[in-house]
C-alpha cells in the first residue's frame, strides 16, 4: 500500500421518518474516509503521480468499505461522489491529484458501472473540518431525485501534514423526492448524463 | 434543476450541468459548493469547490441558496485530463 493511513472511519446514515411520513423503503448512504499522511506536504512538487497512485488505492478500498456498510452489492448502488480535505501545509491541487486522474476506475470496477461523471468536492482546512461530499446518480447524471450531497466530519483530521479522502455510496435518492425531472427508471445509461 | 437553467442563460449558453450539493443544517452550518466548468464538465482543472457559510443562518424556517462562480480554475493546476482550450462543447462533458 502506498498510502499511509492513519485512520478510516465509515459512516451510514438511514432515514426512516421525515416530516412524519415514513420513508419507505428507508432512503441509505455510507461514507468512507480515509486520513492519510500527505508525502507532499510543505514543499511544491511540479510531479503529483505519487497522489495519483495513492488515488487509485483508495478508490477500490473506500468503496468497497462505503458498500459493505450498506450491505449491497456493488452494481445494486444508486449514487456516488467523492471529495477531500488537505491539511494545511498541503496544496488544493494535492487533493486534485488524488480525486481526479485514477481514483474513479477502481471506483466503477467495485460498482460494476458508473457512465455519470462522479461529482467532488475539494478544500483545504484544519482538524475537524466540515466536508461535503455532493451526491449524483452513477449512471445518469441528470436524474434529479439523486442530486444530493453528505457531511463527513472528523474532530481529529486532517492535520497539517494529512489528507482527508471520502467517498460516498448510496442505494437511493432523497427522502420524499418530488420535484420532477428524469427519474431513474427513465436513464438510458448511454452518455453518463440521462 | 430549474434555478439551473436560469443561470445558463445568464452565463450566455453554458453547457455543463450545475455542479450542487444539499443538506439540512442549524444557523452556521458550512456548505461546501463544487464548482466545475460551465462549458465541459470533464475539464479537469476547473475542478473545485467553495465553502461558504453564514454565522446565523439558516434559522429554522430559512433557506440558505448558494451560486459560485469563477473566473479561472484550480492555482497550479496540473493533474492533467481535459484542458480548457481543448472544449468541443457539444454535449456539455468534453
Amino acid at each position: 500500500m502506498k498510502a499511509r493511513i492513519r485512520k478510516i472511519a465509515t459512516f451510514l446514515e438511514e432515514t426512516q421518518r421525515e416530516m412524519d411520513r415514513q420513508v419507505s423503503p428507508p432512503t441509505r448512504r455510507a461514507a468512507a474516509v480515509a486520513v492519510i499522511e500527505n508525502p507532499l506536504a510543505g514543499r511544491y512538487s511540479e510531479d503529483l503521480s505519487e497522489l495519483m497512485a495513492i488515488g487509485e488505492e483508495l478508490g477500490e478500498l473506500l468503496t468497497a468499505r462505503a458498500v459493505a456498510a450498506l450491505g449491497i452489492a456493488g452494481p445494486s448502488a444508486e449514487s456516488y461522489g467523492k471529495a477531500a480535505a488537505v491539511g494545511e501545509n498541503g496544496e488544493l491541487e494535492h487533493a486534485a491529484a488524488i480525486l481526479h486522474p485514477k481514483l474513479g476506475t477502481p471506483v466503477r470496477r467495485v460498482l460494476g458501472k458508473g457512465a455519470a461523471l462522479i461529482p467532488s468536492s475539494k478544500k483545504r482546512g484544519g482538524m475537524g473540518v466540515v466536508l461535503d461530499i455532493p451526491l449524483g446518480h452513477k449512471d445518469a447524471a441528470f436524474v434529479r431525485s439523486h442530486f444530493d450531497g453528505m457531511e463527513v466530519r472528523l474532530n481529529d483530521a486532517p492535520r497539517a501534514n494529512e489528507i482527508m479522502v471520502a467517498i460516498a455510496v448510496t442505494d437511493s435518492g432523497r427522502p420524499l423526492a418530488r420535484v420532477g425531472g428524469l427519474t431513474k427508471d427513465q436513464i438510458k445509461g448511454e452518455d453518463g448524463l440521462r | 434543476m430549474p434555478g439551473g437553467y436560469a443561470m445558463r442563460e445568464l452565463l450566455g449558453g453554458a453547457k455543463a450541468i450545475v455542479a450542487s450539493t444539499k443538506k439540512v443544517g442549524g444557523p452556521g452550518t458550512r456548505l461546501d459548493v463544487p464548482v466545475t466548468h460551465i462549458h465541459a464538465s470533464y475539464v479537469r482543472s476547473h475542478f473545485d469547490a467553495m465553502e461558504v457559510g453564514v454565522n446565523d443562518a439558516p434559522r429554522a424556517d430559512e433557506i440558505l441558496l448558494a451560486l459560485v462562480m469563477t473566473t479561472g480554475g484550480r492555482i497550479h493546476a496540473r493533474v492533467g485530463g481535459l484542458k480548457a482550450g481543448e472544449i468541443k462543447g457539444e454535449d456539455g462533458l468534453r
